[in-house]
């Protein structure tokens, strides 16, 4: 499908556009659709003036995650602690696109801080399913994917440390993707697991994600794991250009056969994910079973590993320079005001934070954080053999159809199904891609491929053709 | 498996809610309490993985910048809202106890 921002930017250049016309409706449709679906805890009200006549973006609204600061533009991070924090400055993706003409329309609703796969942690009520209102969409980027799925916006910033932009885009049946760990400045994304950080482009179809994310991946000085672009253009081209079905015949294909037949997969999505392999069989793509157990404790790994980095970045949430303040500093000591303003955090947030501190203390390091670096470094070295020889790791995007907006996530071993495949890419900063292939009644289904470092430029080019083929 | 030789008690949150700075009332000290005795079981599932010995504690090289002054900020100060700033200070609660 073409790329309906590339058209409006197109059409703004020839004249044959009005540049107030792509904000306009956007806020019109937000107005509307936000009441029902919980989409923004910041929506703007009005149209900017002197909006942009050129540049990559001019005229498009942009949603924006509610943990990418945004100067002068409250960012809570769906926190009562920052509830109303306005930042001083912009993070670096935000400069860019509002260099390039972007209109920032919203901040969107998430998960406390990233941490939750549901939506519903934030402290501002949960983000329901555009597509079923019973159901959940995903998180923790559930405001953004939920815009682009509803309308508002063609295009959306996500953040993704354990699969928190491609479950929402899986779970509301748009494209998601998660780059390589550095593509994508960091600076000024609030941290949650900083090693497995990362801004993601959310969008309505294959071209806007190309097009979005050529803009945003770029070195930035300010961000010491920031790597740069390495594609030059390419990505910009594949976004204009038709789909190349040669792309299908250049890969191997690769899926491994614990994330498919997962004790608590959906046996009608697994039908459904069959179902759209053949397809790709039959346009050429070569595809193989490889059976990996270990794959199976990748969450576990995950959340050692995050739960650790957590309560070490959100350490700094103490009241004094920034976030609300329960009480006056004159009228306690440093650590009973510290204590008293962090009770603020959400339950999700505060078990996590405490779940770390556990982690990391005497004792326990050695045996549960020591350990969950060495089993990342061995899936690691075993993702890379799979990966080896142009192959690519496919899985379902979601193994399970969205779950219902009240299911109560506190035992965590029950949502394995859905993390697995998703972690496994956050786990070894390897680009992800969620790439929806179809329906059943209102459930969305989603192929995820996880490529090599720095391949999204083939991630890109297969769900252009994907796109076309299940359209 | 490990868990069962944690002693997973009262002492114990007490001790998580102090090293992480956060006031947990009793209701949420029971469930902290629940919920670690779920989350640890779980997690102990890797114990028993053959990892190897490296770790990986970082995926990116990383690049450092040059070590010169550039147009930032000269305190900090500037990013932070002035309602907390007295007399060119941020107000913070005494750090001594008495």
């Amino acid at each position: 499908m073409k790329s309906r921002v590339l058209s409006f930017v197109e059409d703004l250049r020839r004249g044959a556009a009005d540049q107030y016309k792509y904000v306009e409706k956007a806020l019109e449709e937000a107005a509307k659709k936000d009441p029902k679906f919980n989409i923004f805890i910041t929506l703007k009200g009005e149209i900017p003036e002197n909006l942009a006549l050129s540049g990559k973006l001019a005229g498009v609204p942009v949603a924006i995650k509610d943990n990418i600061v945004t100067k002068d533009l409250r960012t809570t991070c769906a926190s009562k602690i920052l509830e109303n924090f306005v930042p001083k400055y912009s993070a670096t993706v935000v400069k860019i696109i509002e260099k390039e003409g972007a209109v920032i329309i919203g901040k969107t609703n998430m998960d406390e801080f990233a941490m939750g796969a549901l939506g519903t942690t934030s402290a501002f009520g949960p983000t329901l399913n555009p597509l079923d209102v019973k159901l959940s969409p995903g998180g923790s980027s559930s405001g953004s994917a939920a815009a682009v799925s509803s309308g508002i916006v063609d295009i959306a910033l996500g953040s993704d440390t354990g699969g928190s932009v491609r479950l929402p885009a899986a779970w509301t049946g748009v494209f998601g993707l998660k780059p390589t760990y550095g593509a994508v400045s960091r600076f000024g994304l609030i941290s949650y697991a900083d090693s497995m950080d990362q801004i993601g482009p959310i969008a309505s179809t294959a071209s806007d994600l190309a097009y979005l994310y050529s803009i945003i991946s770029s070195f930035d000085p300010l961000d010491p794991t920031s790597s740069g672009n390495p594609w030059g253009n390419k990505i910009e081209r594949i976004a204009r250009e038709e789909p190349d079905y040669d792309i299908l015949r250049s890969i191997k294909l690769k899926v491994p056969k614990e994330l498919v037949e997962h004790p608590q997969a959906d046996d009608s999505i697994v039908k459904e994910f069959s179902r759209a392999l053949s397809k790709l069989e039959s346009e050429g793509a070569e595809i193989s079973e490889i059976s990996e157990p270990s794959l199976l404790k990748v969450p576990q790994v995950y959340y050692i590993i995050a739960f650790s980095e957590a309560s070490s970045n959100l350490a700094r949430f103490d009241g004094v320079r920034y976030g609300s303040r329960v009480i006056m500093p004159e009228e306690v000591d440093w650590d009973t005001y510290y204590m008293e303003n962090r009770a603020l955090f959400g339950w999700e947030v505060k078990r996590r934070i405490m779940l770390g501190a556990f982690i990391l203390s005497k004792g326990y390091y050695e045996m549960y954080y020591s350990m969950a670096l060495k089993a990342r470094g061995m899936i690691k070295s075993k993702v890379e053999q799979m990966l080896s020889g142009g192959g690519i790791i496919l899985t379902p995007g979601s193994p399970i159809p969205p779950l219902p907006i009240d299911y109560d996530a506190t035992d965590l071993s029950r949502l394995n199904a859905v993390d697995a495949p998703l972690m496994l890419a956050n786990l070894t900063g390897l680009p992800a891609i969620t790439i929806p292939v179809g329906k059943r009644g209102s459930i969305p289904i989603s192929i995820q491929l996880i490529g090599s470092p720095w391949s999204e430029d083939i991630l890109l080019s297969i769900a252009k053709v994907t796109e076309e083929i299940f359209g | 498996m490990p868990t069962e030789n944690i002693e997973l008690n009262e002492e114990l949150v007490d001790k998580l809610s102090w090293l992480s700075r956060i006031k947990l009332s009793e209701e949420e000290k029971i469930k902290l309490l629940a919920e670690i005795k779920i989350i640890l079981s779980y997690i102990d599932e890797i114990l028993t993985l053959e990892a190897g010995s490296e770790e990986i504690t970082h995926l990116a090289q990383g690049r450092v910048r040059e070590d010169i002054k550039l147009n930032s900020t000269e305190t900090g100060m500037e990013l932070l809202h002035q309602s907390i700033i007295e007399d060119g200070y941020v107000k913070a609660p005494k750090v001594y106890k008495g």
